[in-house]
């Protein structure tokens, strides 16, 4: 196979690199900048172009960053690389690795839905698709994401109504913006946590524009206290200034909202269902999309996926994670 | 269905009470009535017979759906849900069901039980293809009766109570009384009715206040009285003009749970109010019954008398308070006595229907051999002097709680806190040392959920108990602070910290327990005192307590 799973992540021995790789290596080809795709240790990474400054935000400006336009080809030890649009967060990524006759596209996380922080999903045509399938069970339907700001919307106004702050909890890269983009329109002061603030000015330099808001601190909070809603990433509730449950109302914006048992199971209860992850569908349209013979499924429970394109006849295989042990490398941090 | 689903909703995504009584409010304002009794009705826990069970309704999921049993049951695995899962597997429909509740109840859910099968499933069919999936999520728990209120009944209550206008003790009353879920017979619920709502109203009870340690609690002759305090629930009981009620602690109409009690209440004169403790009482006799709770071998053991003739006791003092309930309560069990010995036909009083039932109950039990039934509330145990070397102490018989109520007392006044004075016979005391403290969910004094203490074992200090029981609110707040300045290490929710500070404890009992590394643990531990001079008390011994643990 050209591409298989090693205990450091997704291996192209063609090539000699890996994809999201868990630990440092030589070559890292990163499909985003989400901190479980992207880590530090590597001694070159190569990313989408639009990706390049969160990868910097995170790893550290001085690492080694190669980048490509969406769509353009370079040559790896003969194999054709290129970077398409996967719709999950700014500069998220499909890589496609092509060698002589043999197509492989691995998509890393992605959507369909549109979401204005990001380029849309590309379908690419390939002989082997890489999906992800986190949300691989067809339960998982988003509602329409228009609804689900509406919620926000009255949630929030009928808070700043009682004086109580709203405080909206997404990953701080991604989701925040995302969150934050859909506040346009809305009235009253939001407040950001720097985490979310840090990653803003790489959306500006791809001209994706933010209503105005300030940075969260003990002095914005009290200037706004009552009225604010608050963007910050659930790691973010137990610090001080979050914590008191009397003028706070918390909501949760993530895909696993969708059902009862999981919304208790993560503790904040309630909150909108927004995903940038795929849905069910989204999942089925996309590997129909990429004409792809094998379907190799990877994160998430992928049982019902495999049932369900192994009765249409496609060839299904589960990459698993390796769980052999990895001896530390001098390269990693 | 839109108002329920838009409610369910907005309820999801608040958790301050304020916010959520604003949601019932404004859900109250714009549902007409007949939707209104419908959701109450559900919320109630009533639930419909529709003759439809979770196999016919994966049968019809089946039928409309490529999924197979295989994927259904991996998705219920994952949702653990049935209603949830069916809704959720089913194709999404943009649109959704404008029918209100009541016409929806009326359409799909009330035909069910007396059509064939086939009809049934198309019912279900057409009103799934009409609904959205949260709202098939709800339709789907009308059908299996599993739906509930997001919110605690208290908080329909507080809102019904604002709504309406009437306090919320009758509120709660009236609505675990029958009804039918009917436009009419909702509006009659929350109308008001002064006397009766008059006559419904409970008294707040009395907390337990300080407690009293050593081995006699009263002195011989200081004219105290203890009063057990079995455990049970705590209830007073109210018979007035229009009103017959068991009320919990907490201001919760339980009668209805307890119907024996109930009926037992309307043989008491007008204008009484006996505050109590609910318990279990095995029935004497040489074979014990089946279903005692058939029987009504549920007791009300009296305590104190609140109200006799309409009046208002708990400015009169307690000798006078107790003589008043003796009298009562051997009046009225003469009157049960000669009841059952003249079967019942005589006597019966002309306003309750319920001691009719229970009545007819108990003559029932008497012909097919059962045991007589004493008059089922009784007054409990009470002492006037102690002896700590009586056998029944030694034996572990006695009451685990007593209150002290003295000649001359007047009933506390509960808006005070200050409460009965309580003796606990099994109490021991001892001097542990802090070892620990346990995440809790807030800042402050909210900052840990309970403090560990440990006693010694040779050169270790082992975990025997954990509690916050004995801190005051500022005291907690203090200790939660010295707790993260002394930090040791940090182990998951588990903070433990330098062994500098000692307590003296009592507890009630001491019971073993394999998952302790001592092996055993404190129950009823209470902080008493900090120990300002650790040097001066010897922390107690594992090997002490051990010798303590109750079979």
């Amino acid at each position: 196979m050209l591409i298989r799973q090693e205990p450091e992540g997704l291996y192209c021995e063609a090539g000699g690199f890996y994809i999201d790789p868990t630990r440092g290596v030589e070559r890292a080809l990163i499909t985003h900048a989400h901190a479980d795709h992207a880590r530090r240790g590597s001694r070159h990474y190569l990313c989408a172009e639009p990706c390049r400054a969160l990868l910097e935000t995170r790893l550290g400006k001085k690492q080694s960053i190669e980048t490509l336009a969406y769509g353009e080809t370079c040559l790896i030890n003969g194999l054709q690389i290129s970077f398409h649009p996967a719709g999950h967060v700014l500069g998220s990524s499909q890589i496609r690795v092509s060698h002589r006759d043999e197509v492989w596209v691995i998509s890393g996380d992605y959507k369909l839905h549109p979401d204005p922080t990001c380029a849309r999903f590309e379908p690419v045509a390939c002989h082997h698709f890489v999906s992800e399938c986190t949300f691989g069970s067809p339960i998982y339907q988003w509602p329409s994401p228009e609804s689900q700001w509406s919620r926000l919307r009255q949630w929030w106004q009928r808070h700043q109504q009682m004086g109580v702050n709203s405080l909206v909890l997404g990953y701080s890269l991604g989701k925040a913006q995302r969150i934050l983009h859909a506040c346009h329109g809305m009235e009253g002061p939001i407040l950001v946590h720097t985490s979310i603030h840090d990653c803003i000015p790489a959306y500006q330099a791809q001209s994706i524009h933010f209503p105005p808001y300030q940075i969260l601190s003990t002095a914005t909070l009290r200037a706004h206290d009552g009225k604010a809603l608050v963007i910050a990433p659930p790691s973010a509730r137990v610090e001080h200034k979050l914590a008191t449950p009397e003028h706070w109302e918390i909501m949760g914006v993530s895909g696993w909202l969708m059902t009862r048992t999981q919304r208790r199971k993560k503790g904040q209860c309630h909150g909108l269902i927004v995903s940038d992850h795929a849905d069910w569908p989204g999942l089925l349209e996309a590997i129909n999309a990429s004409q792809a013979h094998t379907i190799h499924l990877m994160h998430g429970d992928s049982r019902m996926l495999e049932q369900v394109l192994g009765s249409e006849g496609r060839q299904v295989m589960r990459m698993e994670r390796s769980t052999r042990k990895i001896e530390p490398s001098s390269e990693g941090s | 269905m839109k108002q329920l689903e838009k409610l369910f909703d907005d309820l999801d995504l608040v958790r301050q009470v304020d916010s959520r009584l604003s949601i019932l409010k404004e859900y109250l304002q714009s549902t007409p009535p007949e939707d209104l009794a419908w959701t109450l009705y559900f919320f109630e826990n009533r639930r419909l017979s529709t003759r439809a069970g979770s196999a016919m309704l994966k049968k019809l999921l089946q039928a409309q759906t490529p999924w197979t049993d295989r994927v259904i049951e991996q998705t219920y695995q994952q949702v653990k849900d049935l209603p949830e899962t069916l809704a959720l597997l089913l194709p999404a429909n943009e649109q959704s069901c404008d029918l209100s509740l009541s016409s929806v109840v009326v359409q799909f859910l009330l035909p069910l039980a007396r059509f064939s099968q086939h009809a049934r499933g198309e019912t279900i069919r057409c009103a799934w293809q009409t609904m959205s999936t949260s709202q098939r999520v709800l339709f789907n728990k009308m059908l299996l009766g599993g739906l509930r209120s997001p919110v605690p009944l208290e908080l329909w209550y507080r809102a019904l109570s604002r709504w309406s206008g009437l306090p919320e003790p009758v509120v709660a009353h009236r609505l675990r009384q029958p009804w039918k879920p009917s436009a009419t017979q909702v509006i009659n619920l929350f109308k008001p009715r002064p006397q009766e709502d008059q006559d419904l109203m409970p008294y707040s009870l009395a907390g337990l206040g300080m407690e009293v340690l050593g081995p006699t609690p009263i002195e011989s002759g200081s004219g105290d009285t203890l009063v057990a305090l079995k455990q049970g629930v705590r209830a007073q009981m109210i018979r007035r003009k229009y009103a017959c009620e068991l009320w919990s602690e907490t201001k919760e109409p339980i009668g209805m749970q307890f119907p024996e009690l109930l009926a037992a209440a309307h043989w008491l004169p007008s204008g009484t109010v006996i505050e109590g403790v609910i318990v279990e009482q095995a029935i004497a006799g040489p074979t014990k019954p089946k279903r005692q709770k058939d029987l009504g071998c549920q007791m009300f053991l009296a305590h104190d008398l609140l109200e006799h003739q309409g009046q208002c006791l708990m400015d009169v003092a307690w000798h006078k308070r107790a003589h008043g309930l003796t009298t009562l309560l051997e009046q009225w069990q003469d009157t049960w006595s000669r009841q059952q010995t003249l079967g019942g036909s005589s006597e019966m009083n002309p306003d309750c229907i319920q001691q009719e039932m229970f009545h007819g109950e108990v003559m029932a039990s008497e012909e097919a051999g059962q045991p007589h039934i004493d008059f089922p509330i009784q007054w409990c145990e009470r002492r006037e002097q102690w002896d700590p070397a009586a056998p029944s102490l030694r034996l572990g018989q006695e009451s685990r709680q007593w209150l002290i109520k003295g000649d001359q007392e007047l009933y506390p006044d509960p808006s005070l806190s200050v409460g009965w004075r309580v003796f606990y016979p099994q109490a021991r005391t001892a001097c542990l040392v802090l070892k620990g403290a346990i995440r809790g969910d807030g800042e402050g004094e909210q900052a840990f959920s309970d403090y560990l203490f440990a006693a010694q074992d040779e050169q270790e200090l082992v975990w025997v108990g954990q509690t916050q029981d004995g801190w005051s609110h500022p005291e907690l707040g203090d200790l939660a602070a010295w707790v993260r300045e002394h930090r040791e290490s940090q182990k998951g929710p588990l903070t433990t910290v330098k062994p500098r500070r000692r307590y003296r404890v009592r507890f009630l009992a001491v019971r073993p327990s394999a998952r302790a590394a001592s092996g055993l643990r404190l129950e009823g531990l209470k902080v008493l005192q900090e120990i300002p001079d650790p040097a001066s008390h010897a922390i107690t011994s594992l090997s002490e307590l051990k010798s303590l643990i109750e079979d």
